[in-house]
């Protein structure tokens, strides 16, 4: 047991491959962005994401704006029964 | 150290002539802790690869609160101990998964691992010793592998893997304890059975 304790003794350091500092440049690079690197595909999905807010936006504004409108005429049709019906000509506010 | 200082100066300038310097000093340390601890050369290259990016991209960090041996040991371990957890738990799952045949693949131990820097005559008894290590607790292998198989100093060891110098000794003791322990059983084993085999033919 003390022979396979004592094996090591001695042990030299093995090498690792020669092209094994190439690969690593190699791999030094891929992570590096170029000066001139434009993300162009992020640059397209940010523009996209941005469109349909945009598009989301502008269709709850049209929604809202056609919404209002027949709450106004039925404000108004509400009110007209109301004059007849109280028998007055004073607006009647529901808000 | 002011050699250091002025190597990672240049480093830190972009300069590649610097940073195959670096390489140069200390690719076999960082290749020779991770090929014992891992005990495959693959492996180990690619641990090498992984240790010096994150050099190359953390060394303008590097304050000088240890020398740059030891940080840089100390990146190879964590490295080293991240890749390990990975293959033991892998491993773990693939033997549950194959208990309840949702796999058909087997995890196999890896053969037995020659060491390149081994002596000839020593290389049988290596096997085995390097094979009883991989079954310690990671802490405990490091502890070997950084006392016995590269030679560094219980304090040097005991900085590289943030503990404390009776903390370091305490692994040394018990990985020890464990080795012998193994040794002790894969003896009695292969004794019993050799000599099983010898009085069956003595019969015959």
């Amino acid at each position: 047991m003390e022979a396979v304790l004592n094996s090591i003794d001695g042990i030299k350091q093995a090498e690792p491959s020669p092209f094994l500092f190439g690969k690593l440049m190699y791999r030094i690079a891929q992570q590096v962005p170029s000066i001139n690197y434009y993300p162009t595909r992020i640059l397209v999905r940010y523009a996209l994401a941005l469109l349909l807010l945009a598009g989301i936006n502008i269709g709850s504004v049209i929604a809202v704006k056609q919404y209002k409108t027949p709450v106004a005429e039925e404000q108004t049709g509400i009110n007209h029964l109301a004059k007849e019906y109280f028998n007055t000509n004073q607006d009647i506010l529901w808000y | 150290m002011q050699h250091d200082e002025h190597l990672i100066a240049r480093v830190i300038t972009g300069e590649e002539a610097a940073f195959r310097e670096l390489y140069g000093v200390f690719s076999k340390n960082v290749y020779n802790t991770a090929l014992s601890l891992l005990q495959h050369q693959e492996e180990a290259e690619d641990i090498t690869q992984e240790v010096f990016i994150e050099i190359h991209r953390s060394l303008k960090t590097f304050t000088f609160q240890s020398s740059l041996q030891t940080w840089i040991y100390s990146i190879t371990v964590h490295t080293c101990y991240a890749h390990l957890k990975k293959q033991r738990s892998q491993k773990r799952f693939a033997f549950i998964t194959s208990l309840f045949g949702l796999s058909d693949k087997l995890e196999h131990d890896k053969p037995h691992f020659e060491h390149p820097g081994v002596v000839l005559e020593n290389k049988e008894h290596a096997s085995v010793l390097f094979k009883a290590l991989s079954k310690l607790p990671i802490p405990q292998q490091t502890a070997f592998t950084l006392v016995k198989i590269e030679g560094l100093s219980y304090r040097e060891a005991a900085q590289v893997m943030s503990v404390t110098e009776s903390a370091l000794e305490s692994l040394m003791s018990r990985a020890l304890k464990n080795l012998r322990s193994w040794l002790s059983e894969y003896y009695k084993i292969n004794f019993d059975t050799g000599a099983g085999n010898l009085s069956f033919w003595l019969l015959m």
